[in-house]
């Protein structure tokens, strides 16, 4: 059920009725949990039970380590499952697959077959949502839930399922404790996000795809070097468009239901160095990997801070996705924070002003557009490949759609425009007459029927 | 939503606007082709609601039925065709049916006049002609096939025009298969028969058309063998009955290669909405392999004429409509050259 699909508002609407109809916090708790185990069943219905395991398991392992005198075991055992249904659905026929591989390179004969199995949507995502549970009971920062229909619903609250963002239990279990109904401006707030994330998915992100990044990776030995380049740069801001529209999306679903999600994004390709790109993109998971990975291997504090920091970022590289281009993308990120943590600690690294912080901003952003080629191409084999046209298809021509460059511009001037410009915007919108309000949003669907393509997928959702 | 949701009522708002445009469409669509939704409220039967009855393997329209709009009118006849009421044979009257989809039916002609076979039946050929328009909208080549058996078996014709309209065909190579089983949960989908949603979309294809996109050529060769298998149980059918056969070739489109490409696009439209893993290039190198296969089964049996009318009806605008169906010059083109065939052919002669 993606969010751009006509039955998906359907459900949203349906569901923003019920509950309203529903006076008692537990009864809409449990509608809740319904429609959030509809929502992710409706992929493939057998995805409920994985669900369900995974919520079971670490509710129980909550509980048991905080009433047990060795809770360690408790955080191992949730941890093994945990990680290991995340290990089998998304790495073990990478893992296979590399074996065969190398036992083929020493001339032994393998008859591995691998397993022929799906990768459930968001797994990378509520695996770490129930971990973050467990560690936090652990390290006595949080006490654990009473009620497993709670901590289920923590685990599965639709909206940010199957992308994020990932959502601590010490931020979403107080608000389950009571509900408080989406006001005036809570809806308000909640239907301008969700319009704000239609607009970036369809009007912006599927564009790109469409006109620009699709076509210079699927066949990159015949396109000119500047359109190479520009579809980097293009796919740089379709994977940001995608990605923060699902979590606007989800923040103005769970606005209109009276939740709160968390922040995701600030900007990104504003940062002035790969380690501010990470405290500015999909900040959810960079600060769940620094207070799960990074502190537990000691951070700063403890071992070797630059080893630490390389380790956490190839563990990023990794949860993306099974493959060397992802490792090697956690890595190059991982190196590059490590070299800036290197130089900052000798001084040569500081905060930039004026036209330094710009110069900055822009090598910040090429390198995150350079390294963004091992993220959108298949394997490393593609990705080298596309390198290489870059540096050899040396020719200045692409012809390029008016609605791709259209998009580009659009896209690049939203990324510029001061947030509070955008919400003055906004609320110049919501004081105009709902005649012209519903006229906009009407001619808004109609321009997302005639650009968008479909029910494009979200990128985020392969995680 | 509360009642005193301000955002609430704008989105109720935003909905009474996409529902009155609906409507006007809808009423647009009555007035000018007497074919919307809105025969759903008027309709004495259920099956008076849609132009068309599902047989098994095929469609056919309501019959006896008068659709009359200021742009369209469609009469039925006993059999549910689109052509004048089929009477007993006369000697001295050569028997036509002209077989095929939305292009034989006559997708934007005026009246059951307007339609190419019935130009053609008005048109001298030496020899009194009655030509039954026997093309529906939707029916494919195995669909034909399967209407030419079971529905006009027993009427004597004396000649078989066959143009099968590759729309229906093609329209099939973008359809993504999946042999895999499905355990998605079933999920609603918007009514089809939205127009708002199917004009925009029709009217905005370039906007999504990417003329450098890399799009692999899709195997063809299923879909070939199909169609040829298909082909040649009309053509033995026909032969069984002692029946001439014409084909005519799949190569009456709007868009052709000798245009320039930006042209091509434009006319090609409609046909990328309904093909849209296709590109322009693509699209006439397909008619060209289905053309080569028509010639192959024409090739197999006597007396079956593979005919191209490319010439008489040249593409661009003034001849089509859209991308494959004819304007009401084509309409009258392509009756002309067909008269044409049928004298030079001498497949009817007094």
């Amino acid at each position: 059920m993606s969010f751009t699909s006509f039955h998906f508002y359907v459900f949203l609407i349906a569901l923003v009725i019920l509950l309203r109809l529903l006076r008692h916090n537990g009864q809409k708790k449990m509608l809740l949990l319904l429609a959030s185990y509809w929502f992710y069943m409706s992929w493939d219905w057998r995805f409920g039970a994985l669900l369900f395991a995974m919520t079971a398991v670490n509710f129980y392992c909550g509980r048991l380590m905080r009433y047990s005198a060795r809770p360690k075991i408790w955080l191992a055992v949730s941890l093994l499952f945990s990680l290991g249904v995340l290990g089998l659905f998304k790495y073990f026929n990478f893992f296979l697959t590399n074996l065969d591989a190398v036992a083929s390179m020493l001339g032994m004969s393998s008859h591995i077959n691998i397993l022929h199995i799906i990768l459930p949507v968001g797994i990378s995502f509520y695996t770490f949502q129930a971990l973050s549970y467990t560690i936090d009971i652990y390290r006595r920062q949080l006490d654990p839930v009473e009620s497993l229909a709670d901590f289920a619903l923590f685990v599965s609250f639709f909206p940010q399922l199957v992308a994020g963002p990932i959502v601590r239990a010490s931020y979403f279990l107080p608000q389950l404790a009571q509900h408080i109904p989406a006001d005036n401006a809570a809806q308000q707030e909640g239907v301008m996000l969700i319009i704000r994330g239609l607009i970036k998915k369809v009007l912006l992100a599927d564009v790109l795809a469409l006109h620009l990044v699709d076509p210079a990776f699927a066949d990159y030995a015949n396109q000119s070097s500047a359109f190479l380049v520009l579809a980097l740069i293009g796919y740089s801001f379709q994977v940001y468009l995608d990605f923060s529209a699902y979590t606007d999306i989800a923040r103005g679903c769970a606005r209109l239901l009276g939740y709160q999600l968390p922040v995701n994004f600030n900007r990104p390709y504003l940062a002035d160095s790969i380690s501010n790109f990470w405290q500015r993109w999909h900040i959810s998971m960079s600060s769940f990997f620094r207070d799960y990975l990074y502190h537990g291997l000691g951070g700063s504090k403890h071992g070797n801070v630059y080893i630490n920091l390389v380790l956490t970022f190839v563990a990023i590289g990794v949860w993306h996705g099974a493959g060397w281009n992802f490792l090697l993308y956690g890595l190059c990120h991982g190196v590059l924070v490590a070299f800036e943590r290197y130089m900052r600690n000798y001084g040569w690294f500081g905060r930039q002003t004026g036209w330094r912080w710009a110069l900055a901003v822009l090598r910040t952003f090429f390198l995150v557009c350079l390294l963004r080629v091992m993220f959108r191409a298949e394997d490393l084999y593609h990705a080298g490949g596309y390198l290489q046209a870059i540096w050899h298809n040396t020719a200045l021509s692409f012809h390029l759609t008016a609605a791709g460059a259209v998009a580009l511009l659009v896209a690049v001037i939203l990324h510029l425009i001061p947030q509070h410009y955008i919400a003055l915007w906004q609320q110049r919108y919501l004081t105009t007459p709902q005649l012209l309000q519903a006229s906009v949003i009407v001619l808004l669907l109609y321009s997302m029927l005639m650009l968008g393509s479909g029910e494009a997928p979200f990128i985020y959702f392969q995680f | 939503m509360a009642k005193d949701s301000q955002i609430g009522k704008t989105l109720l708002l935003a909905l009474l606007l996409f529902v009155l445009m609906e409507f006007v469409l809808q009423v647009r669509a009555q007035l000018k082709f007497g074919n919307s939704i809105l025969n759903a409220a008027f309709a004495d039967s259920a099956q008076a609601v849609s132009l068309f009855v599902q047989h098994d393997g095929y469609q056919l329209l309501v019959p006896n039925i008068e659709f009359a709009g200021s742009s369209i009118k469609v009469q039925s006849n006993q059999l549910g065709l689109r052509s004048a009421a089929i009477e007993p044979k006369t000697n001295g009257t050569a028997r036509v049916i002209a077989l095929g989809a939305s292009s034989t039916y006559g997708a934007y002609a005026a009246t059951n006049d307007d339609t190419f076979p019935a130009i053609l039946q008005r048109i001298s050929t030496g020899m009194p002609l009655q030509v039954i328009n026997a093309g529906i909208p939707g029916n494919d080549i195995g669909s034909q096939y399967l209407l030419y058996a079971g529905q006009l078996a027993g009427l004597s014709e004396d000649v078989l025009i066959l143009y099968s309209g590759l729309s229906n065909d093609i329209g099939r190579l973008c359809q993504r298969s999946s042999s895999a089983k499905s355990y998605a949960l079933p999920q609603l989908q918007a009514p089809k028969w939205l127009l708002s949603v199917d004009l925009l979309l029709k009217n905005s294809t370039n906007l999504r058309y990417v003329p450098y996109k890399y799009s692999p050529m899709p195997d063809l060769s299923p879909y070939l063998q199909q169609y040829a298998a298909s082909l040649r149980q009309i053509v033995e059918l026909a032969q069984q009955r002692q029946v001439k056969t014409i084909l005519l070739a799949e190569n009456l489109r709007s868009f052709r290669s000798e245009q320039p490409l930006q042209l091509q696009q434009q006319l090609a439209a409609s046909a990328l909405y309904y093909t849209p893993c296709l590109t322009v290039g693509q699209f006439s190198e397909v008619f060209e392999q289905y053309n080569r296969v028509q010639q192959q089964v024409a090739a197999e049996f006597t007396g079956v004429h593979y005919v191209s009318l490319s010439e008489q009806v040249p593409g661009g605008s003034e001849y089509f409509t859209d991308s494959v169906h004819f304007s009401a010059k084509g309409e009258q083109a392509i009756a002309a050259a067909l008269a044409q065939v049928l004298k030079n052919t001498q497949q009817v002669a007094p």
